[in-house]
């Protein structure tokens, strides 16, 4: 295998806030192939926004603090000059936000923006580019481009809005793309249409893609490799595959378990995993999902180890041998309602 | 999850509906001026009827702008109807003033989307909780705190969260003050309106789980309107699916989920992202073209026809009433999908 797109290692970020400095995200390192759909999941306040906020430069030097390295094609991220990161940003590392309607603007025209992206990173001309847009706005699924590109963000609807930024992320043809959330605010016929378009364009374009969602659906519909992160850690990853099969930490089986099924025989009780997330400022020592996990064990009073296997790891005290059994107690727990 | 047998009871279709619903219509008027018949219809409830039974869950699921909130609101008299009848216990409830409804909103009782949005951040826990007691005139002050503190245990919260902002709470710990204010007073009906989509997913369950419970423990009788088909599935005994304004297919879950009759409901259905990879996964995909219409431009003939899959001429010209199927489901499509 050659070496990887993008190469993070030991990324700290913390905040400064009014008890110090607030650890966020703590040692995340991971990796993103060529042509690979990377899933990031988590919860709201896993740290999955802020890590690749990070990565791209876009936080706050006055209040937070990185830590670590983001080798993107080779190149330190954390590093760069704001100079380089504008060229590689929307160049060569394209974001979706969750919400299309923050990322456009609402004074000019779809079609004003989409130039305006291109220009600014290519040498074409204006003509050129209005061509290039409006091929954009056609490749994305818009079934009228010309009237697209003179209409303002207002006048369309979410998943439209959602295709315009897509479009526009892909202008230059990135070889990163990364999607924070991406259908989340739309319905599910809508959302359906974008990630089949997401699917096409990776096969076209081969972009790799990193997919922030909190859906185990839509990981298990679009990405080759998952990452399962739990209070600013990674704390479980490996291939799809192998995560749904055989999900080694006990906060992927709670995410597993606890979505109620389409088909089949409806369960009484749905797993769910007791409590909420903790607060940044309020993460307990030790294994950080200890109080609300049901298998916890003494010893999780301590830093877990990280198990591994072959292609994925876990941060976890349990090992191969007493997994089963405890996750089958696990759901034994939940069927007598507290 | 162990396969357990479908643990719900069996739906209560027979004997007296606690909510019945006569076609139901809310119109709002887009861009009114003062001009007396200026402004553009817009049909967010067009025409619905249906019934909940004591004890039963109805399940309301749609795409947004489909007008299931409007209708969980105007059963509440949130909203003004425009016409059809709202019989809650043998009395209609469409054509009491404010003031007449007063005590009927003992019966009935919302649950919000937003925990956050729909608590009152300046007081407690406790006055939020004890306020429609106070409304309502039940119980003297001592009555009352006792009441508070069976609330707080019923959603399984501590009773010393009483004296705390809603502030202080996760969102999961929000959304069961909300239920516990929804229940103080012991309605008979609750609407609730997209309960558990604001919340983590981990969380979720914790609240889908916390429905389940309460309907064993209480009988309680609740429309849940929901975007999430999953959710819906777990908690409802019959759902109902609504496209543009419109019921389009409704009937007991399992059967519904299983044989969806209408083509929007298979669409709906395949279009939710399985957590399964590999071949348990391979579901036939039926990718909808375009999107919702707008509902004050709504499609001439079935409303669905533009997207539909199967549509033919008669869609186009003809629109489809709701009529009984052999299993007993309803569903308004001139040729609905064998069952």
């Amino acid at each position: 295998m050659t070496s990887p797109l993008l190469q993070v290692r030991d990324l700290s970020v913390s905040f400064a806030s009014r008890k110090g400095q607030t650890a966020i995200i703590e040692t995340l390192s991971f990796h993103v192939d060529e042509g690979e759909t990377l899933c990031i999941v988590g919860e709201s306040g896993s740290g999955k926004t802020v890590a690749l906020m990070s990565m791209l430069g876009l936080l706050d030097p006055r209040s937070a603090r990185v830590e670590g390295e983001a080798l993107f094609k080779g190149r330190n991220m954390l590093q760069a000059s704001e100079r380089e990161l504008q060229r590689i940003r929307g160049r060569e590392i394209a974001l979706i936000s969750q919400d299309p309607m923050t990322a456009l603007t609402p004074v000019h025209t779809i079609g004003w923006q989409i130039v305006e992206q291109i220009r600014t990173h290519t040498g074409l001309s204006r003509r050129a580019a209005e061509a290039r847009a409006l091929e954009l706005l056609g490749e994305v699924g818009i079934a009228r481009p010309r009237m697209v590109a003179e209409q303002y963000p207002h006048q369309l609807s979410g998943g439209m809005r959602q295709r315009v930024v897509i479009a526009m992320a892909l202008s230059c043809n990135p070889s990163l793309l990364i999607a924070d959330e991406p259908t989340t605010a739309l319905d599910v016929t809508v959302q359906a249409q974008v990630l089949d378009l997401l699917r096409r364009l990776r096969r076209d374009f081969g972009s790799s893609i990193v997919l922030i969602t909190h859906d185990m659906g839509v990981v298990a519909e679009m990405a080759d490799r998952v990452l399962v992160m739990y209070g600013g850690r990674v704390v479980e990853e490996g291939q799809t595959e192998a995560i749904f099969s055989d999900p080694w930490h006990p906060y992927t089986w709670g995410l597993l378990d606890s979505i109620p099924p389409l088909d089949g025989p409806r369960p009484e009780r749905l797993f769910s995993i007791p409590g909420s997330p903790p607060q940044p400022d309020r993460r307990p020592a030790g294994c950080i999902f200890r109080p609300r996990c049901r298998a916890a064990l003494p010893e999780c009073n301590l830093a877990p180890p990280r198990q591994r296997g072959a292609d994925r790891n876990a941060l976890c005290f349990l090992d191969e041998g007493e997994r089963p059994v405890a996750r089958s107690a696990a759901r034994r727990s939940e069927e007598q309602p507290a | 999850m162990t396969a357990l047998p479908s643990a719900t009871p069996v739906p209560p279709v027979s004997g007296t509906p606690l909510l019945r619903v006569e076609n139901l219509c809310k119109t709002f008027l887009l861009g009114r001026t003062f001009l007396p018949g200026s402004g553009h219809p817009l049909h967010a409830v067009d025409n619905v009827s249906f019934d909940i039974f004591p004890g039963e869950t109805l399940g309301l699921v749609g795409e947004s702008g489909c007008g299931k909130s409007t209708l969980g609101r105007c059963l509440m008299r949130l909203y003004e109807v425009n016409s059809g009848r709202i019989l809650l216990d043998g009395t209609d409830l469409a054509p009491l003033s404010q003031r007449q409804l007063r005590p009927v909103r003992r019966q009935m009782q919302m649950i919000f989307q937003d925990p956050a949005a729909s608590l009152n951040p300046r007081r407690r826990v406790g006055d939020l909780l004890a306020e429609p007691l106070k409304v309502h005139g039940m119980g003297d002050t001592a009555g009352i705190a006792k009441r508070l503190r069976e609330l707080m245990d019923i959603v399984s919260l501590p009773a010393s969260f009483l004296d705390r902002y809603p502030h202080e709470f996760s969102g999961g710990q929000r959304q069961r003050i909300g239920i516990a204010r929804a229940l103080a007073l012991n309605p008979q009906l609750i609407v609730a309106d997209e309960p558990v989509s604001a919340l983590d997913v981990s969380v979720q369950a914790q609240i889908v789980n916390l429905f389940s419970d309460l309907r064993r423990q209480f009988n309680l009788t609740t429309l849940f309107i929901a975007h999430d088909l999953s959710v819906v599935r777990q908690v409802s005994e019959r759902t109902a699916v609504m496209y543009l304004g419109s019921i389009v297919e409704m009937g007991p879950t399992d059967p519904l989920f299983r044989k969806p009759a209408h083509p929007y409901t298979q669409a709906l259905l395949s279009a939710v992202p399985v957590p399964r990879v590999g071949t348990a996964a391979r579901r036939d995909r039926i990718l909808l073209k375009g999107e919702i219409p707008s509902p004050t431009h709504p499609p001439a003939g079935c409303r669905f026809h533009p997207r539909c899959p199967a549509a033919q001429d008669r869609c186009r010209s003809e629109r489809p009433k709701l009529s009984p199927l052999a299993d007993g489901r309803q569903v308004a499509c001139h040729f609905p999908l064998a069952s």
